[in-house]
C-alpha cells in the first residue's frame, strides 16, 4: 500500500490482502479463521476470505477514515520532572567551524523549541548568537532530506531505500575495501573538534589503514595556523583576554562576531565598556582597521578604512612607530608602497599601545595572510601581551594541511582515477570548494554536466538536506540534526561538554559517529554508546565515571578540561617584504546570516538583517561610495560585472556602504542557492580564498532589487539624508569618555524637555512594573537579540517581496545609523563614517498613543505596566501603528503561516494569482512541531508587536503565586533578547523592585527615554553611548582634549 | 439629447435688477416639463448608456478588486510599515469631503436665502450621499479583519465590550453615520413633492405605483406644504452643523494622533474649507456635463455656475491660506521633526504629489478671478477637474508623507500603490457615477419644487422681473417695459 500523509490507498484489494497490517487485523480479529486460513485450507477459499475481509475493511477503514484514530495510552508512572505542558531545560552543545559551544535547550512535551545559553559553559556564559537561536528551525525544516536515496547507476533518478538496504551494500562494499587495506577509500569530512568523531577518525583509519581523511571546509583559520607555525615553530592558538586589555587594534578582524569564542569576546568586551562613577569612568578602547564595515568595527573608537591588501602596511607601519618607542630586537619588515595610514594615525595607535603595555592587545583577522600573524605575534610580543591579554594553547591537529590544499590533493587524486570510494561526512563541497577544481556541477549547470564525482566508483554521502552535493552522489544518507544526535565538543580552550540529544531523529537520520561505525564494523552503532566509549577512555571505565558523566549531562560542560596554557617564544622570521597590489581586490567573507550557505534553506536567518547593510533574503558586492561613483553606480541594487580573470566573470548587484575601503570588494559567500543572492563561491580560487588581487570591476546594464530593511531608496532625498544627521545625535545619544566624566547626565540635556504638569491624576504602579535598559555602550548590534525573539514568538517569516514592501515581521528590530564622523581619523576614507546600533521595540509606554486611537481598544495598558495587544480584538484598522512613533508594531497582512504569498508557497509552485487563490502550502505537522505553545499564532488582519515575552512574566507569576512567593527575585524573568544578548546589553526586571538591575540602570545618569518630548513615559530606557576615540598630541584625534 | 439652445448669460447685474435665475422664458410647466422630460423620455440619450456602460464596468472592477482585498488580505494592496494607510483613506476622506458641498448648498445656503441654490440643490444633495456611500467602503475594506467591522458599532455584546470611545476612528462612525442618516432625511424629505409630480405623470402603472409609495401621499394641499416647509427647515437647520462637524470630526483622525504633518489644531477648519472647495468642485463636474447631456441649460444657468466658481475661488484662497499656515507653524513650533516634514514635502521624495497639489489647488483655481473664465463653461470645467485631482493629492500628501518619514529614520520607507489599489479608486468612481446616472433617469434631478419658488411667477410683482432672452442690454432711460413683458407676465 501506498501510504501518504492521511489516506492509505490500494489499487486492488489483492494488494490490499498481501499487507502485513491486514493479516495482523485478521489475526486479532478472527483468530480462529486466521490459524485454519493461514496455516492449511484451500488456498482458494483463503483467497476469497482474504478478499471478502478485505472489503469490510476497506469499507470499513472508509468510515473510520473520518476520524483519524489515534491509540493514547496514559503513564500510569510518570518520568521525574517531567509534567505535560511545562517546559525543560536539558543542557547540550552546538558546534560550528569546530568549536563548540554549550546551550540549553527548552524541550516542550519532548520537542526541543529554544535555546538559550549555558551559563556554566566558559563560551557561552548564558548567552547565545542568532545561530544558535536559528537552529532549531533548522531542525524542523521540511526540506530536510527524509530519506536514504540510491541513484539508479546510469542515471539522474534517485530511489528511496531503507536503512537495511544500505547496511547490506555497506557491509558487502566495505569489506571488500577492508581486504586491500582500504585503498582507493576516501573520506572527506567537515571539521569537528568533537573527541568521539576523532576517535571514530583513529579507527577508521585503523580498519583501512592505505584510506584517506581529508577535512575540509570553505571558511577556516589556515592562515591562523599557518602564522603561528611560522612564528613559534607549531600551531598555537590564540586566546584573548579582553577584561584585561585597555588598548586593542583589530586588523580585519571581526572578533565580536566571527570568532569560535566570539559569545565570550563580546561579553568581555562590553564589561570594558560601561564606564561608571563607580569604575573610575574605566572604558578600553578598540582601533579597527578594516575593508568591509563589520560588527566589530562598528564598536571602534577609531576606525581606518584599509583595503585588506595592505593591512600588512598598516600593520608594519604601526610596528615602526612602536618599534621607534621601544628598544627591541627583532625588526619588522619595512612598510613598501603607498602608505594606508597616515603618520599621524600610525603614531598615535603606537603611542597609545606603548602606554599600555602589557595591556593591549594586536587582534588579526583568519582572512589576513600568514605574514601579517607572524608579524602580529611579534609586535605584540613587543608589547608584553603574551601571557596577560593574549594566551597561547598548543592548537589540536597541528600537523594538518591546509584545507584548500587538501581538497586541491583530493582533486588531483580524483582526476588520476586514484579514487575509488568517497564518502561525504556534511559539509557541502560540491557547492563551496574552489573553483578551479571543478568539484561537482556548479549551480545552475544542468545534471547531465560532467561532474568530477562521476570518476568515482561509489560515493556515499551524508548530509541534512539533499543538495548540490547529494546530487552527485550515489548514496545521499539523511544525517541527524546536532539536536536529534549524541556527540561532544570541545570548546575554543578545550573544554569538553556532551552534546545529548532533545528528540528522536525525525526521519531516523545518522549522526557522523554512528555512519562510522557502521562502515568500520564497530560493535558499537548507536551514537550513545560511542560518545559515553569516549568519555571513558578519557575518564576512566564507566563505572567509576559515572557520577562524573551524569553530571557533565547536566551541566553541559565537563569541568576542568580546558587544555593548559602555554608561553611560547615567537622566533625571529624572516619575512618577504609585501607586494604591493592595485586595482580591485576581492574579498571573500562569510555572511552573517548564512555563514558559509549551510544555513540557506533557514527562513529566520535568511531574514533576519546583516547587522550592517541591513540586506536580507540575498548579498551583494559591496563597495565604497567613491568606488561606486567611479564605476556609475548610482543606487543599490545597479549591476556590477566581477571579473576575476580566466572566465570566471559574475553579474551581481552592488550594495554602496559609506565607510568601505577604496579599491575594495567584499563579496559574501554562501548564497546562490535557492534563488537568493549569487554564489561567489563560483569566483573562489584557492589562490585568493580570502583576498584576491587583481579583480576587474565595472557597470553593466540592469539592476536587481535588494530586499532591506532599512534605507530603502525610494525614501532617501537629499533633505532627508541631512536630516538623519541631525537626528542621529538625539536618537543615539554619544558622547566622548572625558565629557562624559566632566557631565555625566549629558544625555538627559541633549533635548531639552519642560516639565509639564498631568491634567488628571496619573496611574500608580503598585504591583510590579516591569521596565527595560538597553545600553548602547554595550551593544554591537549582532543581531542575537531578533533571532530569539523571532523563536520565542513564532514570528513569520514573509519573504524577499514582503521584505521589499517593508513588511518584515520582526518585532525587535536594530536601528543602524552612519554617523558622519567628523572627529574621526580620515584613514584614506574621504568621509569618516561611524556606525551606531539602536534596539527598537515596543517601549510600553505609560502613556502610550496607540493605545487610544484603536477603535475597538484591542490595546490596552495592564496592572504591570505592560501595554498589551488583544490579538483577538484586533480588527486591523492599523492606526495604532499610525500613531506610534517608533514605528515597531507590525501588521499581518496577509496569512502568514503559509498563504499565497508565504516564500515556502511560492517556492512549491502555487502563484498568487486568483486561480489559486485558496491554495496554499500548509504549515506541515513538523513545522507546527518548533512554535513555541505559549505564544498564540496571530492571524490574517491582526497586529502584534513586543510583549516584554509576557508569556515569561506570566509562567513565573503564576509560579509565584501557586507557591506564595512573597516576592519575584531579580533576573528571573528574562525576555528572549535579554536572555540572548551576548554583551549583556538589554536588562529588564521590576522597576518598583528598588534592588533591581534595572531601577538602578533606569536612574543612572546615562539613562534617557526616546523621544522624551512626546511625553510617552516608555518603560525601556537607553543608556547612552560612550565613545573613548581619546585625545593625542595632534589635532586629528581628540579636539576636545583629554 | 445635448440642448441646442444656446448658453445665456445671466451673470451680468445691475443694481435693482436681479439676473433670471431660470432663463429661457420658462414658466412653472416649462421647468416641470424640462425635469420630467429627463425621466418621462422613453429612452435616456445614447450618451446616457455610454457613461452607464462605463459606470458600470468600474464598478464591476470595484467589485471584483473587493473580492480579491477580502480573500486574500490586506497585503494585496502597497502598504507597509510605517505606511499602514495609503490610497484607501485617501479615498475615505477624498470621497466624504466630497459630500459636504451637496450639504452646504441645500442646508446653510438655504438658511442663508441663496435662492439661485435650487437650481442644483437636489443633485448635489444626491451626490452627497454617493459621496458617503462611496466613502464608507474604504473604512470598511481597509480593516485586516473585515468580517468582524461590526464591532466598531456600540452594539451590547456578550463580552461586555464596548468600543474604545477616545478613538478617532470611533467618531467617524458617528460623525459618517449621523452625515449620511440625516442627509438621506433631507433629500427625501425634499424630494417628497417632485416625487408626487412624477407620480402624477407616470405614463405606467408600475410607475405610479412605485412613485406614489415614494410620494407619501403628498397631494400638494397648503397643509402638505406647511408641513413640508417646516420639516425642510427643520432637517436644514440640523444638517447644517453637519457641514462643519463631520470633516472636523474626520480630520482628529490625523489631528488627534502625535505624528509631524498630522497634530495640527489647523486640521478640523483646513479640511471643513478643503471639503467645500474639492465637494463644489465635483457639483460643477457634474452638472456641466449634466445640463448639456439632460437639457438643463435653462434651470442650471451660468449664473449657477458663476456661483459655484466663486465659492470655489474663496474656499482655494482659505485653502492655499492654511498651506501657508501649516508651513509657518511649523516652522514657528521649533520642532525639527514639524519642520522636516514640511521641507521633506515640498523637497523630498513625494515632492511631485506636494507640487501637483499646489498646481491644482492653489495655481490653477486662481483663473477664477477672471470673469471670461468664470462664464466660460469649458474653461471652468478644466478648473474644477484640475481641483479634484489637486484635492485628492492634498489628502493624500497628508497621510502619505507624514507617514513615511516619521520620528526614527530607520523605519522610514517609500509607499507605491499597488494596481489592486489604483483599480479600487478608479472603481469607486464607478460606484459613484453609476448611482448617480440612476439617479439622473430614475428621480427628480433638479427640485422643480424649489426652483418654481425662486421665479418671477411666484411672487405677485413679477412685473418687475425681466425675462432674459437675449444678452442684456437695459437702458435705463427707457420707462417703458419691453415687449416681452406681455407675454411673459400672462402665462402662469
Amino acid at each position: 500500500m501506498m501510504a501518504s500523509k492521511d489516506h492509505n490507498y490500494w489499487r486492488s484489494l489483492d494488494e490490499l490482502a498481501n499487507t502485513p497490517a491486514f493479516r495482523r487485523w485478521v489475526e486479532d480479529e478472527f483468530p480462529d479463521l486466521w490459524e485454519r486460513i493461514a496455516t492449511g485450507g484451500n488456498p482458494q477459499t483463503r483467497r476469497q476470505f482474504l478478499k471478502l475481509a478485505g472489503a469490510t475493511l476497506a469499507l470499513g477503514g472508509l468510515t473510520a477514515c473520518r476520524w483519524p484514530k489515534e491509540a493514547i495510552v496514559p503513564a500510569t508512572r510518570q518520568p521525574g520532572n517531567r509534567v505535560p505542558g511545562v517546559p525543560v531545560q536539558y543542557a547540550t552543545t552546538y558546534e560550528l567551524s569546530g568549536a563548540a559551544t554549550g546551550v540549553l535547550v527548552t524541550s516542550y512535551d519532548g520537542r526541543p523549541i529554544k535555546i538559550e545559553g549555558n551559563d556554566k559553559h566558559p563560551f557561552s556564559l548564558g548567552k547565545t548568537n542568532h545561530w544558535m537561536q536559528a537552529a532549531v528551525l533548522d531542525l524542523y525544516d521540511p526540506d530536510r532530506s527524509q530519506h536514504i536515496l540510491q541513484r539508479t547507476s546510469g542515471t539522474d533518478r534517485y530511489l528511496s531505500r531503507s536503512l537495511d538496504d544500505f547496511r547490506t551494500f555497506a557491509a558487502a562494499h566495505f569489506e571488500r575495501l577492508r581486504a586491500v587495506g582500504g585503498a582507493g577509500l576516501c573520506v572527506l569530512s567537515e571539521p569537528s573538534s568533537s573527541p568521539s568523531r576523532l576517535d571514530m577518525k583513529s579507527r577508521f583509519l585503523a580498519a583501512f589503514p592505505q584510506a584517506q581523511w581529508i577535512e575540509y571546509e570553505p571558511i577556516s583559520r589556515d592562515n591562523e595556523h599557518n602564522g603561528a607555525r611560522l612564528a613559534f615553530g607549531r600551531p598555537y592558538r590564540s586566546h584573548l583576554h579582553l577584561e584585561r586589555a585597555d588598548v586593542l587594534v583589530a586588523l580585519d578582524s571581526d572578533f565580536l562576531m566571527l570568532h569560535p569564542a566570539a559569545l565570550k569576546y563580546a561579553r568581555d568586551f562590553a564589561a570594558r565598556r560601561r564606564p561608571d562613577v563607580a569604575n573610575g569612568y574605566d572604558c578600553n578602547r578598540l582601533y579597527v582597521l578594516e575593508s568591509n564595515f563589520s560588527v566589530t568595527g562598528s564598536m571602534a573608537d577609531r576606525r581606518y578604512a584599509v583595503r585588506s591588501s595592505d593591512i600588512r602596511t598598516a600593520l608594519e607601519q604601526i610596528a615602526q612607530a612602536v618599534a621607534a618607542r621601544l628598544d627591541v630586537a627583532t625588526k619588522l619588515p619595512a612598510p613598501v608602497g603607498d602608505l594606508p595610514l597616515s603618520e599621524a594615525a600610525a603614531e598615535a595607535i603606537a603611542a597609545d599601545l606603548v602606554a599600555h603595555r602589557g595591556r593591549c592587545a594586536i587582534i588579526v583577522g583568519p582572512q589576513q595572510p600568514a605574514e601579517v600573524h607572524v608579524e602580529a605575534h611579534l609586535l605584540n610580543d613587543w608589547l608584553g601581551t603574551h601571557g596577560e591579554t593574549i594566551t597561547f594553547t598548543a592548537e589540536p591537529a597541528a600537523e594538518r594541511t591546509d584545507y584548500a590544499a587538501g581538497m586541491a590533493a583530493l582533486a588531483e587524486q580524483i582526476r588520476a582515477g586514484g579514487v575509488d570510494t568517497l564518502v561525504i561526512l556534511g559539509g557541502n563541497p560540491v557547492y563551496d570548494a574552489p573553483a578551479e577544481l571543478g568539484f561537482g556541477r556548479a549551480s545552475g549547470q544542468s545534471p547531465d554536466a560532467a561532474c568530477a564525482f562521476d570518476k568515482i566508483g561509489t560515493t556515499v554521502r551524508l548530509g541534512l538536506y539533499f543538495d548540490e552535493t547529494s546530487r552527485c552522489c550515489d548514496w545521499h544518507l539523511p544525517q541527524a540534526h546536532w539536536l536529534e544526535a549524541w556527540g561532544d565538543g570541545l570548546a575554543w580552550d578545550g573544554t569538553l561538554s556532551v552534546a545529548q540529544p532533545l528528540i528522536e531523529p525525525l526521519y531516523g537520520g545518522l549522526s557522523a559517529i554512528e555512519l562510522l561505525a557502521m562502515l568500520t564494523g564497530d560493535k558499537l552503532s548507536s551514537g550513545y554508546e560511542i560518545v559515553r566509549r569516549t568519555f571513558a577512555e578519557r575518564f576512566g571505565a564507566l563505572e567509576s565515571q559515572e557520577e562524573r558523566w551524569k553530571q557533565s549531562l547536566h551541566d553541559g560542560v565537563v569541568a576542568d578540561t580546558a587544555w593548559p596554557t602555554e608561553k611560547p617564544d615567537v622566533r625571529p622570521v624572516s619575512l618577504p617584504p609585501a607586494k604591493p597590489t592595485s586595482g580591485f581586490e576581492v574579498v571573500f567573507t562569510p555572511d552573517y546570516s548564512v555563514y558559509d550557505g549551510r544555513f540557506a534553506n533557514n527562513g529566520w536567518l535568511q531574514e533576519w538583517p546583516d547587522p550592517i547593510t541591513k540586506l536580507t533574503w540575498g548579498n551583494a558586492a559591496i563597495l565604497s561610495p567613491e568606488d561606486a561613483a567611479r564605476l556609475g553606480v548610482e543606487r543599490d541594487g545597479d549591476l556590477v560585472a566581477i571579473d576575476m580573470g580566466a572566465g570566471a566573470t559574475l553579474n551581481v548587484p552592488a550594495y554602496v556602504l559609506p565607510g568601505h575601503a577604496t579599491g575594495s570588494i567584499t563579496l559574501p559567500l554562501g548564497y546562490g542557492r535557492f534563488d537568493t543572492g549569487f554564489n561567489a563561491y563560483q569566483l573562489r580560487r584557492s589562490a585568493g580564498l580570502d583576498i584576491a588581487a587583481a579583480g576587474q570591476c565595472r557597470r553593466v546594464e540592469g539592476r536587481e532589487e535588494l530586499a532591506g530593511t532599512q534605507d530603502h531608496h525610494a525614501i532617501r532625498s537629499k533633505v532627508g539624508d541631512a536630516e538623519i544627521q541631525k537626528r542621529i545625535p538625539v536618537l543615539v545619544r554619544e558622547a566622548e569618555l572625558h565629557h562624559y566624566r566632566e557631565h555625566p547626565d549629558f544625555a538627559e540635556h541633549v533635548v531639552h524637555v519642560p516639565a509639564s504638569e498631568s491634567l488628571w491624576r496619573e496611574k500608580e504602579y503598585t504591583g510590579h512594573k516591569w521596565g527595560m535598559a538597553i545600553d548602547l555602550s554595550a551593544c554591537t548590534g549582532c543581531g542575537a537579540c531578533v533571532l530569539a525573539c523571532q523563536a520565542e514568538n513564532n514570528i513569520p517569516v514573509v519573504g524577499p517581496d514582503e521584505v521589499r514592501r517593508g513588511r518584515e515581521m520582526h518585532w525587535l528590530r536594530i536601528d543602524r545609523y552612519f554617523r558622519k564622523d567628523t572627529e574621526g581619523a580620515a584613514g584614506g576614507n574621504a568621509q569618516p563614517v561611524a556606525v551606531v546600533h539602536q534596539p527598537m521595540a515596543c517601549t510600553h509606554c505609560e502613556n502610550a498613543p496607540c493605545e487610544q486611537v484603536c477603535p475597538v481598544a484591542a490595546t490596552v495598558h495592564d496592572e504591570d505596566g505592560l501595554n498589551t495587544m488583544v490579538y483577538n480584538r484586533c480588527v486591523g484598522t492599523r492606526y495604532c501603528s499610525n500613531n506610534c512613533p517608533l514605528k515597531v508594531r507590525r501588521f499581518n497582512w496577509f496569512y502568514n503561516h503559509h498563504g499565497p504569498y508565504h516564500p515556502r508557497s511560492i517556492r512549491m509552485g502555487t502563484s498568487p494569482l486568483p486561480g489559486a487563490l485558496l491554495k496554499h502550502a500548509e504549515l506541515t505537522d513538523i513545522e507546527k512541531m518548533g512554535q513555541n505553545p505559549a505564544v498564540t499564532v496571530r492571524s490574517r488582519g491582526v497586529m502584534e508587536k513586543c510583549t516584554f515575552c509576557v508569556q515569561r512574566i506570566t509562567a513565573v507569576k503564576i509560579k509565584a503565586r501557586k507557591e506564595g512567593w512573597t516576592s519575584i527575585p531579580d533576573g528571573l524573568i528574562t525576555p528572549a533578547c535579554a536572555a540572548a544578548c551576548p554583551s549583556d546589553a538589554i536588562v529588564f526586571g521590576d522597576l518598583n523592585d528598588p534592588r533591581s538591575r534595572v531601577r538602578q540602570l533606569h536612574e543612572h545618569p546615562r539613562a534617557y527615554p526616546i523621544l522624551a518630548e512626546l511625553n510617552l513615559r516608555p518603560r525601556t530606557v537607553y543608556l547612552a553611548k560612550i565613545r573613548n576615540a581619546g585625545s593625542g598630541t595632534d589635532e586629528e584625534h581628540g579636539q576636545h582634549g583629554a | 439629447m445635448a440642448s441646442t439652445a444656446p448658453d445665456i448669460n445671466n451673470t451680468l447685474e445691475t443694481p435693482g435688477r436681479r439676473a433670471e435665475l431660470v432663463t429661457g422664458g420658462l414658466d412653472f410647466a416649462g421647468v416641470t416639463d424640462t425635469v420630467a422630460a429627463v425621466w418621462e423620455r422613453p429612452r435616456p440619450p445614447r450618451a446616457w448608456y455610454i457613461a452607464m456602460a462605463f459606470a458600470l464596468t468600474l464598478l464591476g472592477v470595484l467589485g471584483a478588486m473587493i473580492l480579491y482585498l477580502i480573500f486574500n488580505g490586506v497585503g494585496v494592496w502597497g502598504l507597509n510599515n510605517p505606511t499602514a494607510w495609503g490610497f484607501d483613506i485617501t479615498n475615505f476622506v477624498f470621497w466624504v469631503g466630497i459630500g459636504h458641498a451637496g450639504t452646504l448648498i441645500s442646508a446653510i445656503l438655504f438658511l442663508f436665502r441663496q435662492k439661485w441654490r435650487t437650481g442644483i440643490n437636489r443633485f448635489a444633495e444626491a451626490m452627497t450621499i454617493f459621496a458617503v456611500m462611496c466613502a464608507g467602503i474604504f473604512p470598511g475594506i481597509h480593516l485586516g479583519r473585515i468580517w468582524l467591522a461590526y464591532w466598531l458599532a456600540p452594539l451590547p455584546n456578550q463580552m461586555a465590550m464596548w468600543p474604545n470611545f477616545r478613538s478617532p476612528l470611533l467618531w467617524d462612525v458617528f460623525a459618517v453615520g449621523t452625515y449620511f442618516t440625516v442627509s438621506i432625511l433631507f433629500w427625501y424629505v425634499g424630494m417628497i413633492p417632485d416625487l408626487a409630480t412624477f407620480r402624477d405623470r407616470a405614463t405606467s402603472r408600475v410607475k405610479q405605483f412605485i412613485y406614489g409609495l415614494l410620494a407619501l401621499g403628498w397631494t400638494g394641499s397648503s397643509r402638505h406644504w406647511h408641513r413640508f416647509e417646516v420639516a425642510y427647515l427643520i432637517l436644514a437647520a440640523l444638517a447644517t452643523p453637519l457641514v462643519l462637524s463631520v470633516h472636523s470630526v474626520v480630520s482628529f483622525d490625523f489631528a488627534v494622533s502625535q505624528l509631524p504633518g498630522w497634530h495640527t489644531t489647523i486640521f478640523p477648519p483646513y479640511f471643513v474649507a478643503g471639503a467645500i472647495f474639492g465637494g463644489f468642485a465635483m457639483v460643477m463636474t457634474l452638472a456641466i456635463p449634466a445640463r448639456e447631456l439632460f437639457g438643463l441649460k435653462h434651470i442650471i444657468t451660468k449664473r449657477h455656475l458663476e456661483n459655484c466658481g466663486k465659492i470655489v475661488l474663496v474656499t482655494c484662497l482659505m485653502v492655499g491660506y492654511a498651506y501657508m499656515m501649516e508651513f509657518f507653524m511649523s516652522w514657528y513650533s521649533g520642532s525639527p521633526y514639524e519642520r522636516f516634514v514640511f521641507r521633506s514635502r515640498a523637497a523630498g521624495p513625494y515632492a511631485w504629489a506636494y507640487w501637483t497639489m499646489i498646481i491644482c489647488n492653489v495655481a490653477v483655481p486662481q483663473l477664477l478671478w477672471f470673469k471670461r473664465i468664470r462664464t466660460n463653461v469649458w474653461g471652468m470645467l478644466s478648473v474644477v477637474m484640475a481641483v479634484n485631482v489637486g484635492m485628492w493629492f492634498e489628502r493624500f500628501v497628508i497621510i502619505v508623507t507624514s507617514l513615511s518619514q516619521d520620528y526614527l529614520p530607520a523605519a522610514w520607507d517609500y509607499y507605491r500603490p499597488s494596481l489592486v489599489e489604483i483599480l479600487t479608486l478608479a472603481g469607486s468612481f464607478g460606484l459613484f457615477l453609476t448611482l448617480f446616472l440612476l439617479f439622473c433617469r430614475y428621480l427628480p434631478m433638479v427640485a422643480m419644487a424649489e426652483v418654481k419658488t425662486v421665479m418671477p411667477q411666484a411672487t405677485e410683482h413679477h412685473v418687475a422681473y425681466v425675462p432674459v432672452t437675449r444678452a442684456f442690454d437695459y437702458n435705463p432711460d427707457e420707462h417703458e417695459p419691453p415687449a416681452e413683458l406681455e407675454r411673459g407676465a400672462a402665462r402662469l
